[in-house]
């Protein structure tokens, strides 16, 4: 029995990826909030796969692994702001338009250009054996800055998430917290890569945050429940990875998706449960 | 004249080659005519998701050894039904429950799709093998690709009327509901048509590429449609070329000959709206010229 529980955390490098998901815990979940909060799922998912060719390049090219995925991170979000400019709709049609390219750019890169073959598996779901000592020190200065920027910014993006209009009469301005909120979302995410892959980041920073939503309505409890939640999920999900052999990215999104199932499931059963109370009473 | 002609014409003498030009021939027709309607009520994101949500429906088929139209055509049903259950929670978006599906469904996929008993062939699944389509495969995305066009003809007045007001749509006859679920169904089976060719990575492209280059020329519905149509045909031929002589993944080309047509339509547009607003003095300012939106629709 412990040996089944713990025995897979024996490995070295089941260790540092044990610490690279708490690392990585307190930015995912904290983000993830005003992320479901600003709706911005679709943003983050596009960003983790517009990394993609920037991953495949600095395998390819031999550089870090971060810089490259950061870097087309932010070509994305620049040609999108680019694209969108002026634009009152279709901002989800651009997004989708510039990630399928992105994603084409990658594929033939890998294909054709550096033939990195089976690497492919690893840029896309996570691997345990991809992370480094590097990943983890990034990921702990990305969820620094997540809280540094949550304890500046956080009452701007929570007002503007209710009512855009009523912060610009504040005179607070949103455009450049909304930017640090964007940038700081790509670096988290970039931070994860490595772990979740990067068809697969929105399992962490999506999931849990909109799992914890179900249950909790003030943005304090949100925000550690969502922690919490991402760093419960993460380490099973990396058990289960060293147990099944499969990437982290897929059993952790696996999980956490199942999760969110029960927890639909039983606030429903819980809901009906005390309307019958109330009812009776 | 005659290189190039035999450059022209050298690369569909091959089956396999004719076999991609007739999948490329109804990527177009599925994904030109339904993209117009994707942009028109803005469910891109949707249309990404519902190809990647339907991957646990590619592993298993190719687990299994069935045909994978059929894992996908199940894969979507399971995905559009968990899109459609999970997303009534009313404190999360539908952008996050489409997020929240399409994860948890996509780890699934990876997760079958990468276990031992599974045959080598990820990479198809992800990015597609349109220089791998069968003549099987041909039939049934063609039998699904007329039911999409045949529904989208039946369907056009109410899809026009919903979309541009959805408030009294209902007072002319139209249902909402009806028009938001028939174009969800119709995407999956887009989805299911072209997932062959390109993958669940890269379908999208199909989608929203063609449509989005033909809503910065034209205005109407059905002029777009036809154009879009037309684009998506001659994007993927081009890809296709591109893939022959250059040698690159067969779906990523013609995936990126999309977002590319779509690039370098961009300034050319903007260059004739640029050249109208001299044409008409006193139009107003730069500012007050607007793209084709879609109020100058014709109902």
């Amino acid at each position: 029995m412990y040996e089944l529980v713990f025995g897979p955390f024996a490995l070295p490098f089941a260790q540092r990826g044990l610490v690279e998901v708490l690392a990585l815990s307190v930015g995912a979940g904290l983000l993830g909030t005003w992320i479901v909060l600003r709706g911005l799922a679709f943003y983050s998912h596009a960003v983790g796969m517009a990394a993609f060719p920037g991953l495949v390049l600095a395998g390819g090219l031999g550089f870090a692994a971060p810089i490259g995925a950061f870097l087309t991170a932010v070509i994305f979000a620049g040609g999108l702001e680019r694209l969108s400019r002026g634009k009152k709709s279709g901002y989800d049609s651009l997004t989708a338009l510039v990630l399928v390219g992105m994603v084409a750019l990658g594929v033939i890169l890998a294909s054709d250009v550096f033939l990195s073959g089976s690497d492919i598996d690893t840029l896309l779901f996570g691997s345990l054996l991809a992370i480094s000592s590097g990943d983890v020190v990034f990921a702990a200065v990305a969820s620094a800055a997540a809280i540094a920027a949550t304890f500046l910014f956080g009452r701007v993006w929570l007002a503007a998430g209710f009512d855009p209009e009523s912060v610009r009469s504040l005179g607070v301005g949103s455009r450049f917290p909304d930017g640090v909120l964007l940038v700081l979302i790509s670096l988290s995410i970039t931070s994860a890569l490595s772990a979740a892959g990067a068809v697969l980041v929105t399992a962490l920073f999506v999931v849990p945050a909109a799992t914890m939503r179900l249950f909790v309505r003030r943005m304090l409890s949100w925000q550690f429940g969502s922690v919490a939640l991402v760093a419960v999920e993460g380490t099973l999900g990396l058990w289960l990875s060293v147990q099944t052999n499969a990437p982290p990215g897929a059993t952790i999104a696996m999980l956490s998706g199942a999760v969110f199932v029960v927890a639909v499931v039983a606030r429903r059963y819980t809901r009906t449960h005390a309307v019958y109370k109330k009812q009776s009473a | 004249m005659s290189e190039v002609l035999q450059a022209i014409f050298e690369p569909w003498t091959q089956g396999i080659m004719q076999r991609a030009l007739a999948e490329v021939g109804l990527l177009g027709l599925v994904g030109g005519a339904l993209g117009c309607w994707i942009l028109f009520y803005e469910l891109s994101y949707s249309a990404e998701s519902l190809a990647h949500a339907l991957f646990p429906g590619l592993a298993v088929a190719a687990l299994t050894g069935l045909p994978l139209l059929l894992g996908a055509g199940v894969g979507v049903v399971v995905a559009a039904v968990a899109v459609a259950v999970l997303g009534r929670a009313p404190e999360i978006g539908r952008d996050t429950s489409v997020a929240v599906v399409i994860s948890a469904l996509f780890g699934f996929g990876v997760v079958l799709a990468l276990s031992p008993a599974s045959p080598p062939g990820l990479q198809g699944l992800l990015f597609g093998d349109v220089l791998g389509v069968s003549n099987l495969d041909l039939l049934l995305a063609g039998a699904l690709a007329v039911v999409v066009l045949v529904s989208l003809r039946l369907l056009h007045g109410q899809l026009l009327a919903v979309g541009f007001d959805r408030t009294t749509a209902r007072s002319i006859g139209a249902n909402p509901r009806l028009a938001d679920i028939a174009l969800l169904v119709l995407i999956g089976l887009a989805t299911v048509v072209a997932v062959q060719g390109l993958g669940n990575l890269l379908v999208v492209a199909v989608l929203v590429g063609p449509a989005a280059t033909a809503r910065l020329l034209v205005r109407r519905m059905v002029p777009m449609m036809a154009l879009a149509t037309f684009l998506a045909f001659l994007a993927g031929v081009f890809g296709l070329y591109l893939s022959y002589y250059a040698g690159t993944a067969g779906g990523a080309s013609v995936a990126g000959c999309m977002v590319v047509l779509y690039l370098v339509t961009l300034p050319l547009s903007a260059l004739r709206r640029e050249r109208r607003k001299l044409d008409a003095p006193g139009a107003g300012s730069p500012d007050l010229i607007p793209e084709a939106t879609w109020s100058d629709l014709d109902v």
